[in-house]
């Protein structure tokens, strides 16, 4: 299923936040969003996810999900905004819980997704006895129980510890390539972006505009080898010479403010 | 021997000149549970007590000594009077509870979850919360007579605008992005309010539930020192009158263990809803 985003603009009362944002995101494919604070990407993903409503604009999806699927757009928070009174299996099993699906059937989706996130062993725990990177695999397994056709990640790891951070990203990144659902993946951080998208979205500052697609052509699988690490600094470098200046007069707007 | 990894062995760091000890300054400011201490206070206060009664340092009219107020509650136990009055406070407490915590319940959640809801609920809720509800009792005993209904009315209505303030800011402060959450699963409204919305506000319910009781417990007492002939407010009223202090303080304490009582329920209550904290 392809998602395609056609929003004239975006704005809080007089904030302008978003202009003239086209996007196609095609069916098994990875878009990360990369831009300076404040340029609106949770934003646009709120709107693709049907969290907000543009104040000019429309998001469409394109051909069918899988017959098991759902929730084809399905979010991954930032924050986990998990229930602290539910278990990791409760929690997982939430987004089942108003649909009519047999015990058995719920039951396996579940044990499923807690195999697939390795969060089996923990499957009777309340959040509040997992680290950061656990509760994130529960946001992940959660996300992952409805078979969605999109991933819409609002920066998933951003609050994680540096070590948790790259361990889950490759956790994921194999999840990701197994499931071949699509993501659209917000991030501040190139590292990411660069590991796991297929192209990147580079916004520039409020109002967030596209100001450069970047394409990756070497598969993910082979981002961790020598011989493509030139090929990533350069993007890496590409990636910053687009944004320093953006970022640094989107950070004196703040203080101007 | 220590040993310096830059000089090699160095001698113990009192013999050196010019290096000081690092002292401790972390401690203090953690609670510390002391069991012990507590019951020894209370023991410690009532022996003061009892002995300033037995010596003649106060006089027992007007404060009789522990272990009067002892036999007190020992006599009114053993003639069925501590039950007769204690059972119809009970009734009048639940009664009143129930439906005060009710309808605060209903219009509590109602202005955390409509924005018309609060806009109209707001401000008579803060305007008639502040009014001693205990004054409303006159009006509603010419409203609705005397017996029992003006009493739990004045009970209900004290227990019902704490009720409505604590489920309304406990539903108004569940966090957002639980609520984005369930939308984003496509959960319908009935779904929302039940998994998210209502366990997340249960703290703060739960807390106005503690404030509510107290609140029952206190208007009763007053309610039936205007008008009743049983009930622990009357009884307290009668003792006093007679001079009966002992009777009176037993009322006391049987309202203080009253008191304890519904709190430790409310404790358990807690625990077994809130263990997730």
């Amino acid at each position: 299923m392809d998602v395609i985003v056609d929003v004239k603009h975006h704005a809080y009362g007089e904030l302008q936040v978003l202009e003239d944002i086209g996007l196609h995101v095609h069916a098994g494919e990875i878009v990360a969003v990369i831009g300076p604070s404040g340029c609106g990407k949770s934003t646009l993903l709120g709107i693709m996810g049907g969290i907000l409503q543009a104040t000019e604009g429309r998001v469409f999806m394109e051909g069918e999900a899988a017959a098991d699927c759902l929730n084809p757009l399905t979010y991954i928070f930032q924050d986990f905004a998990l229930l602290p009174w539910r278990t990791v299996a409760q929690n997982v099993a939430l987004p089942l819980e108003h649909h009519r699906l047999a015990a058995g059937e719920r039951a396996r989706r579940v044990n499923d997704a807690l195999q697939r996130t390795k969060l089996d062993d923990f499957a009777n725990a309340l959040p509040k006895q997992l680290s950061g990177g656990m509760r994130q695999r529960v946001g992940i397994a959660r996300a992952l129980v409805v078979r969605p056709a999109v991933l819409l990640m609002d920066e998933p790891l951003s609050a994680l510890d540096a070590q948790t951070r790259d361990l889950l990203m490759e956790d994921f990144l194999d999840l990701w390539l197994r499931e071949r659902a699509a993501g659209v993946y917000v991030t501040h951080n190139f590292h990411e972006a660069l590991r796991l998208a297929d192209r990147i979205m580079v916004l520039s500052r409020r109002p967030g505009r596209v100001k450069e697609m970047v394409e990756i052509r070497i598969p993910q699988r082979e981002r961790t080898l020598k011989s493509a690490q030139v090929e990533l600094a350069d993007l890496g470098n590409r990636l910053w010479s687009l944004i320093r200046d953006e970022a640094s007069r989107a950070e004196r707007e703040v203080v101007d403010a | 021997m220590l040993e310096d990894t830059m000089t090699g062995p160095v001698a113990p760091a009192g013999l050196r000149p010019g290096r000081r000890e690092v002292h401790f300054r972390g401690g203090g400011f953690l609670p510390t549970p002391r069991r012990l201490h507590s019951w020894f206070g209370f023991i410690a206060i009532l022996g003061l007590w009892q002995a300033a009664v037995s010596l003649h340092w106060i006089d027992p009219v007007f404060l009789p000594s522990p272990s009067s107020i002892g036999q007190a509650l020992w006599r009114l136990t053993a003639s069925g009077d501590l039950w007769r009055n204690l059972s119809i406070s009970l009734m009048r407490i639940g009664s009143g509870w129930i439906i005060g915590t009710g309808l605060g319940l209903i219009v509590g959640i109602g202005m955390g979850l409509s924005s018309v809801t609060r806009a109209v609920g707001m401000p008579m809720v803060s305007a008639i919360y502040p009014i001693p509800k205990i004054a409303l009792l006159p009006l509603l005993i010419l409203w609705l007579g005397i017996g029992e209904a003006p009493k739990v009315v004045t009970i209900a209505s004290g227990v019902f605008f704490p009720t409505v303030i604590a489920t309304f800011s406990g539903v108004d402060s569940v966090p957002r992005n639980l609520i984005r959450m369930g939308q984003s699963f496509n959960m319908p409204m009935s779904g929302i309010i039940w998994k998210i919305v209502l366990p997340s506000a249960l703290p703060g319910i739960l807390a106005g539930f503690r404030i509510s009781l107290a609140t029952a417990l206190l208007l009763v007492v007053a309610a039936e020192m205007i008008g009743a002939q049983y009930g622990i407010g009357a009884f307290l009223l009668t003792a006093g009158n007679l001079m009966q202090t002992d009777d009176l303080l037993a009322g006391v304490v049987i309202l203080s263990v009253l008191g304890l009582g519904l709190g430790a329920v409310l404790t358990m209550i807690e625990k077994a809803f809130l263990n997730w904290r």
